[in-house]
């Protein structure tokens, strides 16, 4: 890596809101999966 | 392909016709009607037609339905109105007879002459014309187990199916059933000797 | 995890051996993975469909069972869809949105991984019921009760397989959304991202709304075979109809997942060889916005003949009928990106411009089946088969093609043979034709899809279908050629590699290091796609 601090550092915040974006998603995904199965249980 | 039983339908005449099914989603199509429609478990479905030309229409199943799809045919007669009525009256002497057929006791070759008809219609598709069925897929009835054990189990299947069979309850009359497991009985090297007769597929139900 | 990138200080510094596929958290190598999968994966269905075809070249019954054949129609449905244009698209993504949008990695590298070492067990899972007792799935890929329910033990397999699948495309999805929102380049705001970064995250969002809905339905016939549940059975309550529209609801976005980004791929190849940029890019992503939003409210144009209230077949057909607008505004545009362009031909390009012409006669008789009224007619026969196949095959399958050649010098640092690539192409779009319309004339006369013997009376354009199927898939085997010549050399590819190349990935060097913009690149107006 160059010196001068210019690199695209994966700074453990970008790395937390990486991962809070994928569990934002997921749960989301989740809620349709289980979402549709609800609506069809009568 | 042919039907043994092809729909009779007056000409010049709106025609409905109702579908459903009783054991996967079929679809009803002759394409020179103009449409298809499913014909779904638990569901009736209506559709109609005006037929100008009589003669033989021919169509064939439109919606998978399993390892003989592609041989499902359907026939359709249109005949002027009064050929129509000539057949409903000779249908309702038919199912006058069919039903009289329920009570009587049949002999053992009356049974088994019928029940190979049924058999060779219904049954051979799977189980094939000799009995051995397809090894891993459909049973061989020629010394099975059902066919060789008590008549009430192999009745009960018959009625009510099991995994790949379909149910025969609603398809065939308890004459039909009665004779074709006679004939299953007493075919083949299975030699049960027994006869079963409506009455008793009747009481099964 | 992706701390790992920052470590490196030697920017080629590689694992080696087998640790290096199996433990990768590289977007190029994991990438690379993908396509080749997806390659291998395209002769499995490949194999399956010259099994379809050879049974069908004449009338009766020659080579296969009945209930093999549909194993073989389910299965080469299911290889193609989920082990092939999925996978490839994937493995595109993973290739080229890091380096589009100038970020060092995905945003999840080790989801990454995991995205695509799911897939050799889904398919190991799925592709074992092909030995099993009662054989493999033979109920259709749409997987319709009641008939599935009797498939016989394949039946928990082919779930799973299913959830499987469903899982790793929603981390693929999740990863191509986290990279593209949190990881772009300074300077790269969305507006000037690249055709092919837009359609992929649309295409996300699709399988985040849509692959949970798929799960869902697979679940509910497990627990209808084995726990006694009757959602679909109508003997204890249930609806078949409803795992129909619960399936459709999944499966119309689900071609939208295939064919978007087959649009972004083209959208960056048509600017690239006419050396103008992309007609009317805001448009593009609008247009590309607008068929995904509408592709949620089509699903019952697949069912029509279900049996539905007259309004509702209405809607639908309306509905339908109205993603001719944005999908017409993304073909003009494309044709306005050519219109006076100084315009070459060379492989990519070719395909690019087949699929354009192709992918519109699939998309026409796609509005001739959304009236409802005509598709009571053309509705599960032959007509159908040449309609998706001229989207999935012309469409999506070509612009992968496009895609490869037109990156493959990129990603290898060699350029392939042009002339055995111009072979590949006239090879595949004359048979690919000869191959399926035919089958137009086929549906029109009356053949149903599905049914492994016909009517003598379909006889010779079955014939000749069959012909261009075995020209088509046996030609296919050049483009594997054509591939592994590239990787082990040829011609030095520069930087830019085409002339009218712009954007990102073509200021990397061919070969990109293993670690790339790992100094992020200022993006502006002038740097940007066009």
């Amino acid at each position: 890596m160059d010196q001068d601090g210019q690199a695209n550092k994966i700074t453990p915040e970008l790395a937390a809101k990486n991962r809070r974006t994928a569990i934002i998603i997921g749960l989301i995904a989740l809620a349709f999966y289980a979402g549709f199965i609800l609506m069809n249980l009568h | 392909m042919n039907v043994d039983k092809p729909i009779v339908l007056p000409v010049g005449k709106k025609v409905r016709l109702l579908t459903t099914a009783n054991d996967v989603i079929h679809a009803w199509w002759v394409p020179a009607l103009g449409w298809k429609r499913d014909a779904i478990p638990g569901f009736i479905n209506d559709n109609w037609a005006i037929i100008n030309e009589p003669g033989t229409y021919r169509g064939q199943c439109a919606e998978l339905c399993g390892k003989d799809h592609g041989f499902m045919p359907i026939v359709l007669k249109a005949v002027p109105e009064d050929e129509y009525n000539a057949w409903v009256e000779e249908m309702k002497v038919a199912q006058a007879e069919a039903a009289s057929g329920a009570d009587k006791e049949w002999t053992m070759d009356e049974l088994k002459t019928k029940g190979e008809e049924i058999y060779k219609n219904t049954c051979a598709v799977c189980h094939q014309a000799n009995g051995k069925g397809v090894p891993g897929t459909f049973p061989a009835l020629d010394g099975g187990a059902i066919v060789n054990g008590p008549a009430g189990e192999h009745v009960k299947q018959v009625l009510g199916g099991k995994n790949l069979m379909p149910a025969f309850a609603g398809q065939l009359s308890d004459a039909d059933i009665a004779a074709v497991i006679t004939y299953e009985r007493n075919s083949w090297s299975n030699q049960t000797g027994d006869v079963v007769q409506p009455k008793d597929v009747k009481a099964a139900r | 995890m992706s701390y790992a990138t920052t470590h490196d200080d030697h920017h080629d510094h590689k694992p080696t051996g087998i640790t290096r596929w199996l433990f990768s958290t590289n977007h190029k190598d994991i990438g690379t993975m993908y396509l080749i999968f997806a390659l291998i994966m395209f002769f499995v269905g490949g194999a399956m469909a010259m099994v379809i075809r050879a049974e069908l070249f004449q009338p009766g019954l020659q080579f296969v069972d009945p209930l093999f054949f549909n194993s073989m129609t389910t299965m080469h449905a299911l290889v193609m869809i989920f082990g092939v244009v999925m996978p490839a698209g994937v493995g595109l993504a993973n290739w080229q949105i890091p380096m589009m949008v100038g970020a060092p990695d995905m945003a999840l590298p080790r989801m990454n991984n995991m995205s695509f070492w799911i897939l050799p067990f889904a398919f190991t899972l799925l592709l074992s019921t092909l030995f099993m007792k009662g054989g493999a799935p033979a109920g259709g890929w749409t997987m319709y009760p009641p008939l599935t329910l009797q498939t016989g033990d394949a039946l928990p397999f082919l779930i799973f397989a299913v959830h499987l699948l469903g899982i790793s495309s929603i981390m693929g999805a999740i990863n191509i959304i986290a990279t593209v929102f949190n990881m772009r380049a300074p300077g790269m705001t969305f507006m000037r991202l690249p055709l092919f970064v837009w359609t992929w995250i649309i295409t996300a969002f699709l399988l985040i709304a849509t692959m949970p809905v798929l799960a869902g339905a697979v679940t509910m016939m497990l627990t209808d075979k084995f726990f006694g549940t009757s959602f679909f059975g109508a003997a204890g309550g249930g609806d078949p109809v409803m795992f129909q529209h619960v399936f459709w609801f999944f499966g119309h976005p689900e071609v939208y997942i295939l064919i978007l980004p087959a649009f972004g791929i083209v959208s960056q190849i048509l600017p690239t060889f006419a050396r103008k940029p992309l007609f009317g890019y805001e448009s593009m992503v609008y247009a590309a916005a607008a068929i995904a939003f509408l592709s949620f409210f089509v699903w019952a144009h697949h069912m029509f003949t279900v049996g539905m209230p007259l309004a509702g077949e209405l809607f639908f057909m309306y509905a339908t009928m109205s993603i001719a607008v944005p999908t017409g505004v993304k073909i003009f545009n494309w044709m306005a990106t050519m219109w006076k362009g100084s315009m070459t031909f060379e492989t990519p390009m070719l395909f690019a411009v087949a699929f354009v012409m192709l992918f519109s006669i699939g998309g026409f008789t796609g509005l001739m089946m959304g009236i409802t009224p005509a598709d009571f007619q053309y509705h599960d026969t032959y007509f159908i088969v040449a309609h998706f196949h001229y989207v999935l095959v012309t469409g999506a399958v070509f612009a992968l093609m496009a895609g490869v050649y037109f990156w493959i010098p990129k990603w290898t640092g060699h350029m392939y043979d042009e002339t055995l690539g111009k072979c590949h192409f006239w090879l595949s779009v004359i048979f690919v034709n000869v191959l399926f319309f035919p089958q137009h004339f086929l549906g029109l006369a009356g053949m149903p899809r599905r049914i492994p013997d016909y009517n003598v009376q379909f006889a010779d354009w079955n014939m000749v279908s069959s012909v261009g199927g075995f020209v088509y898939g046996f030609s296919q085997l050049l483009f594997v050629y054509i591939v592994i010549k590239c990787i082990r050399g040829g011609a030095k590819a520069t930087d830019q590699v085409w002339e009218g190349a712009h954007g990102l990935e073509w200021t990397l060097p061919s070969p990109p290091p293993f670690h790339t913009f790992t100094i992020p690149p200022q993006v502006t107006d002038a740097t940007a796609h066009s």
